[in-house]
Formats: structure tokens, sequence, C-alpha cells
């Protein structure tokens, strides 16, 4: 949470500087820009797909314990994005974008056991496990646009590379004891583990979304909505059983996944043609071409 | 247009790079290893393995008890990834003993019959999902270790207690009791003061008390030169050379009542043993001792043999000892219950008795009772004790791949 603020925090600054920009040039209206630079922040929703599951636990006999890890929901699983923008555009419909950016994809999910005695009391123990994997990005997407009035829906879709900076898991044990009287806790446990060496360093995947700009002078802001769907398993299969104290403590050893996630973003962008055909800089000038 | 091309192909020929090499080598390794934790979801069942071995399909059998007021006999089968195949509890067979022994193509153990005490020696059925009773001792005398012998036979060791004699029972191949090993097949030690010991060998024979370190071996490599018990001899935990022929004392390492004993032994080879012993709450692991010494009608006190203690053993602990052939080194391995609550593994040079590695299995909650086996795929398997969230004992299994498993040798 205090990283998203952070994050949030230096996004509203980069829009601040690009309004400042904006008031300078709003007097020099241009038209027929072909490179754009921006900025995007955002807030990604992760969630993951598990290919192949896996479990410290075999049961001995028929079991009302399950060995199968339930997935958080995706609004649960809130993460930063931010990202750089670089824009060419093909027509005037048609443009593509190289944005590299940092990720921060989150994802949650719970076990539960129960040992019961013969007089029906229960001992359960409940784990939640919270991932926070950090990736540089480098999507690259062609976007489709077309004019409605003052404002340009678009439509866009591509591939993106991630590389796997850093990644953290923290448990969160609960112990409890329920009988006749009731339930009561034996204690939480709350520790963090380092996953670098559970997962590999690249994800990679499609994307695709929709969204809407509107043209402030020289500015083209856009709220963007966009789905990653990860096309390779992330987890380090050499590596699932490294962590020791993960295993044996928590009793989670991961599942093969594949990261998704649903981002909704603030892009902000300039006509680069501009900046470059300044006076004073070589070049004639260009036109922001409204599309 | 042209500056779009200039930058994005080298772009995406990098990333491509990238993705392959990370992705391609994120293969599932065949001889991975694993780790399993067999669990019910009964708060009451306290699981205890006891010994490990592997089959030719490379799964795993698994020998122990469940100790629910009585020490119920209890296998499990699982396939090479340790998914469970089966698993049976046997109320009508108690107290089994280690070994779990390979004969012929045969697994069999040792237990007690349940009300008689009988001892009884079982073989796994495997394709039947059971135990099948192959000899009943018809000698109401209780199990307390068994081992196999070279020429497919078998010793048990076991506790007299009417005529207050601790009992080493050879059987040969066809399970009849040896009428070469003595006169009625066995070799009898008094234990001499029985109250003093009774109630600690009926402890560790209902396991309801402190685990005594019984065990059977044997002196020799196609044939046993001498018989080894580790068992209560005229008052002390002796280890007991034994003549297979005549059923005598051949030498004794003798212990000072249950607080000084040897508690493992494993024949190297080329007159070697390894030994561990412990000595009140120090355990010391001794990985070359000369056999002649022992087997040659001598005498030697236990504090005689010198080594340094391993504090990291807690006091009483099971040692088991294996031999084992990793990165081309054979060694001994022992498996111990340590302080930290983890299972350690401690490998020395068969050779030379230089340390050669060691590991710590399990973490957070405990784990102890230990036993190993190496596989096939030049890894090995670690069986123990652990408690799942700290309290109901389950048997869990750590499987090793070859590189795994090496990379703990120097």
């Amino acid at each position: 949470m205090k990283q998203i603020k952070y994050t949030l925090s230096k996004c509203v600054i980069v829009l601040l500087l690009c309004m400042a920009v904006d008031n300078c040039l709003h007097a020099q209206g241009m038209e027929d820009a072909k490179w754009w630079m921006g900025v995007k922040a955002g807030v990604n929703f992760g969630r993951v797909g598990v290919s192949e599951k896996y479990s410290v636990f075999e049961y001995l006999t028929a079991s009302t314990n399950s060995t199968e890890k339930v997935y958080g929901s995706i609004f649960k699983n809130a993460g930063p994005s931010l990202a750089f923008t670089v824009a060419y555009s093909i027509t005037p419909n048609i443009s593509v974008s190289v944005q590299p950016g940092y990720l921060s994809y989150h994802f949650l999910y719970t076990t539960s056991y129960r040992w019961k005695d013969t007089l029906k009391n229960e001992n359960i123990l409940n784990n939640e496990l919270k991932t926070k994997l950090h990736y540089i990005e480098l999507p690259l997407l062609l976007r489709y646009e077309y004019s409605v009035g003052k404002v340009q829906p678009h439509l866009q879709a591509g591939a993106y590379y991630g590389f796997l900076l850093n990644g953290k898991k923290t448990s969160t044990a609960e112990e409890k004891f329920k009988d006749a009287a009731g339930e009561s806790s034996l204690g939480t446990t709350i520790e963090d583990y380092n996953v670098n060496q559970l997962y590999i360093h690249s994800q990679y995947g499609v994307i695709g979304g929709v969204g809407v700009s509107v043209d402030l002078n020289y500015f083209r802001l856009s709220l963007e909505c966009n789905y990653r769907y990860g096309l390779n398993n992330i987890t380090n299969r050499k590596n699932r059983l490294e962590q020791q104290r993960m295993i044996n403590g928590s009793y989670d050893v991961p599942d093969d996944i594949k990261l998704q996630n649903l981002e909704f973003s603030l892009h902000c962008a300039t006509p680069l043609d501009f900046l470059i055909h300044t006076p004073g800089m070589s070049g004639k000038p260009g036109k922001v071409r409204r599309r | 247009m042209q500056m779009v091309v200039k930058y994005l192909f080298p772009l995406i020929l990098l990333v491509a790079m990238l993705v392959g090499c990370d992705v391609k080598n994120n293969k599932v390794d065949p001889a991975m290893g694993f780790t399993k934790i067999y669990d019910i979801d009964s708060a009451e069942a306290n699981h205890v393995p006891l010994d490990i071995c592997q089959l030719p399909d490379e799964g795993f059998i698994f020998l122990g008890y469940n100790l629910q007021g009585e020490a119920k006999t209890m296998v499990v089968r699982t396939d090479k990834d340790g998914k469970l195949l089966w698993s049976k509890t046997f109320s009508q067979y108690l107290s089994p003993v280690s070994d779990l022994m390979k004969i012929g193509n045969d697994y069999y153990f040792v237990s007690a019959r349940a009300l008689t005490f009988e001892i009884l020696i079982l073989k796994v059925n495997d394709a039947a999902q059971t135990v099948e009773e192959v000899k009943a001792l018809d000698e109401s005398k209780k199990p307390l270790a068994a081992c196999a012998t070279p020429d497919g036979g078998l010793l048990i060791q076991a506790y007299d207690y009417p005529n207050a004699q601790t009992v080493l029972l050879k059987l040969n191949a066809s399970f009849a009791l040896d009428n070469n090993f003595s006169l009625d097949g066995k070799a009898e030690f008094d234990i001499s003061q029985l109250d003093l010991m009774d109630d600690r060998i009926n402890n560790h024979f209902t396991f309801q008390g402190t685990r005594l370190p019984f065990f059977v071996s044997y002196i020799g490599q196609s044939s046993a030169t001498n018989y080894v018990l580790n068992g209560v001899v005229e008052y002390d935990i002796a280890l007991i050379a034994v003549n297979p022929k005549t059923g005598e004392r051949a030498g004794t390492i003798d212990g000072n009542r249950y607080k000084k004993c040897v508690s493992s032994f494993t024949f190297l080879g080329g007159g070697r043993a390894a030994l561990s012993k412990f000595e009140d709450v120090n355990n010391f692991l001794i990985p070359t001792f000369n056999t002649n010494d022992f087997s040659s009608g001598s005498t030697i006190n236990i504090s005689d043999l010198t080594s340094v203690p391993k504090p990291e053993i807690v006091a009483n602990s099971q040692i088991k000892s294996r031999l084992a052939t990793l990165k081309g080194r054979k060694l001994v391995v022992y498996i111990a219950e340590l302080k930290n609550n983890t299972v350690g593994f401690f490998a020395y040079d068969a050779a030379n008795g230089s340390f050669a590695g060691a590991r710590y299995f399990g973490s957070t909650y405990p784990y102890k009772n230990g036993s190993l086996v190496t596989t096939t795929d030049g890894g090995m398997a670690v069986l123990c004790q652990t408690f799942a969230a700290g309290r109901f004992g389950r048997m869990c299994l750590f499987k090793l791949s070859k590189n795994q498993a090496e990379g703990f040798i120097n």
C-alpha cells in the first residue's frame, strides 16, 4: 500500500509537470505530429492462471482437507504501474508504441487445514500467502483510434516482455481451536520470504485494451484499461522446493502459474515532433494532427 | 517508418533471446526432488516412521506405526513422485521393529501379534495392498529389532521376559529357526537385574517411553562372520558380537546401564565399521572402528571409544547409519534428531572416516525419527516424522535428486 501511494504521488508530479508544459505551449497549436512521447501511471489488479497444482500434503485416507490453494479475487490484488511511452503514427488512425515501465503484480491465495478429534473438536491452520513480484516490462502495442467529437476512443493490442526485479511473499498463518464453546485463536504468525529464486526472470504475454483520449492543446490525456495475459509459466521448476522454511512452515509449494492482470491507467502524451521542431532547432515545424 | 523498423527490430530480437534462454531452461528434471507430508484429518493419530525401501518401480514403501494407545503397524506405498498408492494401518499387528527388509524380491518386517505379542514375520503384498503373515514364532517373546542377513535369512532380537533374557533368533531363508546357529536357533544373554531394566524394555516395546537403541546387524559381506546385537546384557546395554555357528559371545563393547551405549552400527568392509554412541546427554559419531578389536573375544569399555561429541544431536536421539555412494564416493551417512528440531544428515568417507558433508532436513515445526535410503537415480530419500501444525505426528518424505544429494558432499 505504501508503495502504491509512493508511485501515485510520483505520477501526480509528472502530470503536473506536463500540465505546466502544456500551458507554455498552449498558444502555438500544431498538427500532424508523427512521434509522441508520454508517461502513464495506474493501478493493476493481478490474478494468476494455474497450469499445474502442487501441494506438500498427500492424504492417507479420504480427507475433508483440500490440497488445493484458493486464489483470491482479482480486486484484492492491487499493485502500481508506471511507464514511459513512445509512439509513432503510421497512419492517421493507427500508431505503434513502446511502453517500457515498472509493474508490480500482486496475487494472494489461502490454504486451510483441519484436524478433528473424536469429540468433534477442530484444530485449524489457516494460511494466507500474498506474493508481490516487481517487473520491468516492455510492451509493444498497435493502436487504432478514431474521433467522436472531441474524444478519441481507441483499441490497442500487442505483446509484452517482463523482467523480474525481485519478489516477496508474506505468509500469515493463524492457528485456531474450535470446540462446542466456540472458536478461539491460538496465535498468528507473519513471515516474509524472499522469493527471487522461486520465479524465473522472464515472462511474456499478450496485451489488449480499450481507452479514450482527449486532446488538451499540446497534450493528449488518455484513460486506458488493459488486460495482460501471460503465456509462460513463471515458477522456477528447479527451485520450487528450495525454500524449506516456506514448505515446512506454511506448507506452501508454488503452483505452475501464468500471470495476468487488469490495468487501469492515465496516460499523458505530447507530440515529440513539436519539441524537436521548436524554433532554434533543426527541421521544419510539424503540426499536431487531430485524429 | 524506417526508424521504427531500425529500432524495433533489434529490440524484439533482444527480447526474444532473453525469453528463449529463460523459458527454455525452466524444464522439470525427471529426477527432481520433492517433499511430501502424509496427513490424515485425525488430531489423535500420531504416525511414526521406522524405515523406508525403494522398489524396482522407483516408488517407496514406508514401515511405521500409528501410536494411538498401542503402536499399530502402518505400511505406506507411494509412487516415485511420492504420490500415495495405498496405505494400511493394522491394529492386529503391534509394535513393529526396524528394519524393513528386502529378501529376494519381497519386503518383510517383524511385528508382534496383538494380545499374545508373539513374534510375527510379515511380508508386504503390494498387489493386494496388504501384508501377509509368513511366520509366527511360537514363543511369547517381544521383538525389539530385526535385520536381513546375507544368506537370505534374518536375525531378530527379542526380549524373553519370563527368563529375563535378551534373545537373538536366527532364521534361515525358509524362515525356519536355524539349527546351525545353536541347538534351538537362538542365543541367550541374561539381562540380570530384571527390576532395573524390565520397565525400560517394556516402555520401549510399547512405544510409551524413552526409545532404547536396540538393533541387530552383522559383520561380513557375502556371509556373516559375526552377528551383532545391541541389547540389554548383564545390567547394561552392550554391543555383542555373536559367533554365527555357536551363538556364543565373541566380543563386547560394554555400555553403562542405559546411559552410555552404542547407538548405531554399520559394517563398512575391510575389518571396519561405523558406530555412534551416546554417553549421558552427549552423542558421538565414530565413522571408523576396527571390528577385529571387537570380535576377537575382547571387551571394550564404551568410554574408550574416543571421538568428539556432536553437540547438535539431542540426548536420546535415535541414530541410524547407512552406506551410500554419492559423487562417486563410498560414504557412511548418519541420520539423527537435532536440537534445532530438524533431522541431521552427516556423511563421512567410508575409506578413511573423513568428514564429507552435512545437511539439515526440516524447518519451523519439529522433525525427528529419520531413516534414509539411496535411490536408483543416484539421489536419496529421507523419511522422518514431522508434526503438522506443531502437534500431529506425520510421516514426511524428502526425496533428493542426484544433483541435490551430491550437493551436500564436499
